[in-house]
């Protein structure tokens, strides 16, 4: 506890000074690019993620120099794309980055590194990578403790079958450190919680077309000893949902899952699911863009200069349930970020350092 | 004179006809042994269920096969079919509410892609590998653009029970599905149609000296493998409540493979749909089998592909002819 | 001579470069027989071809009924009445044989114009084929039946054309005879016959037998010309085999230099009780260096199975083949290759050359080995080694690098030959009816070419398409029926067995 009051006494500090040694600015507004890459625009998540990205461009002037990049689950490509767009003007170009994999950090960082372009990235990266270790470029990396998020998700699932029953788990695309994470944080409820039985898992790599046919299988096989399903996202959990929906089940058996997409909420608001995790899909879509922001018309120093806990941490997450539903519904509007996106509050959402 | 068996180079013997049966009832009997439950009606019942999208593809893509040619687009199609039915029927998008016509448009639509993938094969003589790879990519970028952001959400009731219900018992799609396999049948046995695909594949050349209108059978033959694959993005999109440009994931490799393991040749003028929706079944129940006895997923690719090895060697096996061309 | 139903004016052709017909005027009248014979490449395909559709003159005019006609395309020569049997066969082998013979005109058995009534396709099938005395069921897949009975199924499917045109068809038939046998054969004819009460035939041969006998007229043409007409009665073989090749007749199969060493010679390959479920059984011989060793046997003998066995194509089920003194067995055709044995097929556009590819290419195709530098071919080493062995063997075309569906069947199959022959000399060479659809020139220059192979020690296995040829070209004959050896009987130039002999033995 003391530790973190010093630390937030410390960045406050530092934002001060920062605020009278602010640097000149490096790039003209009118020169700044904003890149948004990610996997693809089809699942909901995403499709806030950019939405996000673009309410931050407009409400800081730069609508025209908004793109998009989507690698459709190649990794590859996602660093392919970024080098292709580094050919003109790098050095005024942010990417904020949702990696598709976790080895996909390492070379859009270096990208970054040898041209002089800026990149935010989120989630997670492999062990041992870190911003502060000399990559300059890579402004920060915001990453979200899915461990915790799947622990929470799992204990509420737990709790709504009293501690008693059979479930089963879909899993995200297993190369993925948010997939490995959230499975972990059941895994340790499941330990902690011995009459709670783990059937079957499977992976259906974060689509809800793939989790349909798994959930009917495993109606079939073992009918009513299912009393509930673990989801590692929400889109699965709805197609886990839509079989259960066909065999009469919906609203019967309880369904967990991640990321906090409108349609889930909807779903919890029925009673439909019982949870979800919100990392704010439109936050994580923009904050990496406005960091970049002040970086560049020199609002902040360089991100060398800043202290570790800045560059790595974790970024807030929210508990969505059948209480705090209603609250999530609507779509937002910029003026709800506005005061997160300034150069001042760029931290507002940090639990503290990720390494 | 009495007929004898010749030196054709397409021997054919009673066996053919059986191994993919052989194989199908190899693998249940397996899968039964392994997982008690397997047999059940309930499980039965999902495999049939699921079996049915692909059966249909199946069967629109065999007579494009048996022409010889090949229907990579069908992912493109059902993305773009699914977001149009997502969009005319009534959904959470636009204020549209047009029920059975949403419906009949977005089949349409299939026939429309497909029609372009026939003149562009046909006419234009693009090999059908070719045309049909660029118009799947046009397709889905096209289908990515209709569903901008936010994937319209199905609301018209009917549409959604159809895709999720039964009758008496058996899934709706499944019905479907059959419906599809009758009709096919009829098609490739008793039309023009489907014979002269069979012999467009078995000599085109030959085919075309003889006067047949050649052209316009490989239209035809486009236009019947995208008004289906419409279909099964509409019966897809109805199941998930969705208009998906995913709802045909993998499908077009899943389609050709169970094409190929019934015993349709690619190089075409053999097989047929029956072949086809066999090798439908076998694909699914070698899906919902390793599901069943608990393969873990890292391994589930592994032993998907030694199946489905095992399976072909043994649906070929009679051809081993030391003259015989494989491709 | 009431006005010709079909006539061909002037009409020219060249392909890439190479003048096929020269200002060729034929004409058939309305129920007349008229013949056309030639060497091989002196245009008789081609102008039917033309007269069929499936080509267009480059100068000169068609003219049908007194009017001149442009055949675009088949249907056009279908939809006046004309219709041919060619060489090449026009079947689809996946069909089944009554969808062959109504191909494009199934409308009399359709059921609300769309769907198949199989029973009436049948039996409209099934009329046709009586008709040519055939017992072919016309629901079985065409690529089951032999490749006699294939072309029966085309002589079928073009007398179908009788029943849709309103005037009387006029029929091409480009060689239909060269591979039935002798029943079959005499039923064609037959069939020919009858039909000339109700159509124009123009009918090819290599059989000037069979000209002579059906043909109320005979064109015969040379190197693209159309060199003397006939009228029946006034000409004989002799007559005809002399206008054809422009020079003195040579005797039919050449003479062969009486190989009385070969009883010293050593044995080559020897085989012991081969059998082949189906095929043939318990098969024992021994073949010696430079000797012609014919196979004589009816169909279902397994003669042809067993050259193919012995080529490697076909696996025994028991029994040993001994090669040089060694037990030898092959996986595949290319080891049969690699110990000198050369196989040239019945069928060669089907089995014995690539039509796509060049001559050249064609030519060295199982010696590229040997052309080898390195891993690179050597071009110019398999360019000279081509053009040495067009020449030899008289090769007629414009230029190596033609494809070989350019050639005509003769030349063919003289490039087959070339293709074993190129690479050094096989060991043993087997020849399944190598002469089969050759004219009488190109017969005697490669019946020489054997008889020189043998006398250079090169041993041959042949299964001939007659018994005169076997008997004329070989130095021994065994004689299989049912699949198995029932005679053997020598036939050194000395003392020849009768073609009774043989057939006694053989059914």
């Amino acid at each position: 506890m003391k530790k973190r009051a010093l630390g937030i006494a410390g960045s406050l500090l530092f934002m001060l000074a920062a605020k009278i040694v602010a640097a000149p600015p490096l790039c003209d507004k009118s020169q700044i690019r904003l890149v948004n890459s990610m996997r693809e625009i089809a699942q909901p998540y995403h499709a806030d993620l950019d939405r996000g990205g673009r309410l931050f461009a407009r409400w800081a002037g730069l609508e025209q120099r908004y793109v998009l990049q989507l690698n459709q689950g190649d990794s590859a490509k996602q660093v392919s794309l970024m080098r292709a767009m580094l050919t003109t003007n790098p050095m005024c170009t942010i990417f904020n980055v949702e990696p598709n994999a976790d080895l996909v950090v390492q070379p859009m960082v270096d990208a970054a590194n040898q041209s002089g372009a800026w990149i935010v990235t989120h989630w997670a990266h492999r062990e041992g990578l870190h911003p502060f270790d000399g990559n300059d470029q890579w402004i920060a990396h915001v990453a979200v403790n899915s461990f915790e998020a799947g622990i929470a998700i799992s204990k509420l699932l737990s709790d709504a079958l009293g501690g008693n029953g059979g479930i089963v788990a879909l899993q995200g695309r297993l190369d993925t450190d948010p997939a490995r994470q959230r499975f972990a944080g059941l895994k340790q409820v499941l330990k902690s919680v011995p009459n709670l039985r783990l059937l079957d898992q499977q992976a259906a790599n974060w689509d809800r077309t793939a989790a349909f046919p798994i959930m009917q299988t495993w109606l079939a096989r073992y009918g009513n000893q299912i009393r509930g399903v673990w989801a590692a996202n929400d889109d699965m959990a709805l197609g886990a949902l839509e079989a259960l929906r066909a065999a009469g089940l919906a609203g019967r058996i309880p369904v967990v899952g991640v990321d906090g997409i409108p349609e889930a909420i909807e779903a919890i608001r029925k009673g439909e699911m019982i949870a979800t995790v919100s990392s704010d899909a439109y936050y994580q879509g923009s904050i990496g863009l406005a960091m970049g922001v002040c970086v560049l018309t020199g609002q902040v120093p360089l991100p060398k200069t800043w202290p570790k806990e800045k560059r790595e941490y974790y970024l807030k997450l929210q508990v969505i349930t059948k209480d705090n539903a209603t609250r999530y519904l609507s779509d937002p509007q910029a003026t709800a970020y506005a005061h997160e996106w300034d150069c001042a509050n760029l931290w507002s959402r940090s639990m503290g350092k990720a390494y | 004179m009495e007929p004898q068996h010749g030196q054709g180079v397409l021997k054919s013997t009673k066996f053919h006809r059986w191994g993919p049966c052989v194989a199908l009832i190899v693998l249940c009997v397996g899968f039964t042994l392994a997982g008690p439950r397997f047999a059940s009606m309930e499980n039965l019942r999902v495999i049939a269920e699921h079996s049915a999208i692909p059966l249909i593809l199946a069967v629109g893509m065999t007579f494009v096969v048996l022409q010889g040619a090949i229907d990579l687009s069908i992912e493109g199609v059902m993305a773009v079919s699914s977001l149009t039915v997502a969009m005319l029927v009534l959904n959470s998008r636009t204020g549209l509410d047009l029920g059975l016509t949403g419906v009949l448009l977005a089949l349409l639509s299939g026939v429309a892609i497909g029609f372009v993938n026939g003149i562009v094969v046909a006419r234009l003589r693009v090999p059908s590998f070719m045309a049909t790879l660029g118009i799947w990519s046009a397709a889905s970028g096209f289908a990515m653009l209709l569903s901008g952001g936010q994937p319209p959400r199905i609301h018209d009731h009917m549409l959604r029970a159809f895709g999720l219900g039964r009758t008496f018992s058996v899934p709706n799609v499944v019905i479907v599905a059959i419906v599809v396999l009758a009709l096919g049948y009829v098609l490739q046995n008793y039309t023009r149609f489907g014979r002269y695909s069979m012999a467009i594949g078995g000599g085109e050349q030959v085919a075309r000296l003889s006067g047949l209108p050649v052209d316009r059978y490989k239209v035809l033959a486009f236009v019947f493998s995208g008004l289906l694959a419409a279909l099964g993005g509409v019966l897809g999109s109805a199941q998930i409540g969705l208009g998906h440009i995913d709802v045909g994931l993998g499908q077009m490799f899943a389609t050709v493979t169970a094409v190929v393991i019934g015993g349709t040749s690619l190089s075409g003028g053999r097989g047929g749909v029956i072949q086809s929706a066999l090798g439908t079944v076998i694909l699914a129940v070698i899906a919902d089998g390793m599901i069943f006895i608990g393969i873990t997923p890292e391994l589930q690719k592994a032993v998907q592909g030694v199946i489905i090895l095992s399976v072909s060697l043994l649906a070929t096996w009679h051809l081993r002819s030391r003259l015989r061309i494989t491709r | 001579m009431s006005e010709p139903v079909l006539r061909a004016e002037g009409v020219s052709k060249s392909f890439a470069g190479v003048r096929v017909l020269d200002d060729v005027s034929i004409e058939v009248c309305a129920r007349e027989v008229v013949g056309v014979v030639g060497e091989n490449g002196a245009g008789k395909s081609t102008l039917l071809k033309m007269l069929a559709g499936l080509c267009r003159p480059d100068c000169g005019r068609i003219v049908l009924r007194g009017k001149t006609i442009t055949l675009g395309r088949i249907s056009d020569a279908a939809a006046a009445g004309i219709g041919m049997v060619c060489q090449e066969q026009s079947l689809l082998p996946n069909l089944s044989v009554a969808e062959n013979i109504l191909l494009g005109h199934e409308d009399a058995a359709l059921r609300v114009g769309v769907f198949y009534d199989w029973d009436a396709l049948h039996a409209l099938a099934k009329a046709q084929l009586e008709r040519l005395g055939l017992g072919i069921l016309p629901s079985v897949q065409t690529d089951t039946l032999s490749f006699a009975e294939r072309q029966m199924v085309e002589m079928a499917k073009v007398l179908a054309i009788e029943e849709r045109t309103q005037q009387e068809p006029v029929i091409l038939l480009d060689e239909v005879t060269s591979m039935l046998d002798a029943d079959q054969t005499e039923t064609v004819l037959t069939q020919v016959e009858s039909l000339r009460n109700r159509a124009s035939i123009i009918f090819v041969s290599h059989r000037l037998d069979e000209v002579l006998r059906l043909c109320d007229r005979i064109y015969i043409m040379r190197d693209g010309r159309c060199a003397a007409q006939r009228n029946r009665g006034c000409a004989d073989i002799a007559d005809l085999q002399q206008l054809m090749l422009g020079r003195d007749r040579v005797g039919e199969y050449g003479n062969r230099a009486a190989p009385e060493s070969t009883m010293e010679a050593s044995v080559s390959l020897s085989v012991r009780a081969l059998s082949r479920a189906n095929s043939y059984q318990s098969v024992s011989f021994e073949l010696r260096a430079g000797e012609v060793l014919g196979i004589a046997g009816a169909r279902r003998s397994g003669h042809e199975s067993l050259c193919r066995t012995l080529f490697g194509a076909e696996k025994p089920d028991s029994g040993e083949i001994v090669l040089d003194g060694k037990s030898v067995s092959f996986a595949e055709p290319a080891d049969a290759v690699r110990l000198g044995i050369g196989y040239v097929p019945a069928e060669r556009s089907a089995e014995g050359i690539v039509d796509r590819l060049s001559v050249r290419k064609n030519m060295t195709l199982a010696h590229l080995d040997g052309l080898r530098r390195g891993p690179v071919i050597d071009l110019r080493r398999e360019r000279e080694l081509v053009m040495r062995w067009i020449e030899r063997l008289h090769i007629k075309l414009r230029a190596a690098d033609a494809p070989a569906y350019h050639l005509s069947g003769g030349n063919q199959q003289k490039l087959v030959l070339a293709k074993w022959l190129i690479a050094r000399t096989p060991k043993i060479l087997i020849l399944d009816h190598p002469l089969r659809g050759i004219d009488a020139g190109t017969r005697v220059e490669i019946t020489s070419l054997i008889h020189d192979l043998a006398q250079r020690g090169v041993s041959i296995v042949l299964i001939a398409d007659t018994l005169d040829e076997l008997i004329a070209l070989s130095d021994r004959i065994i004689v299989m029926r049912e699949g198995a050896v029932c005679g053997s009987f020598p036939a050194l130039s000395s003392g020849k067995p009768s073609v009774r002999q043989i057939l006694e033995v053989m059914v």
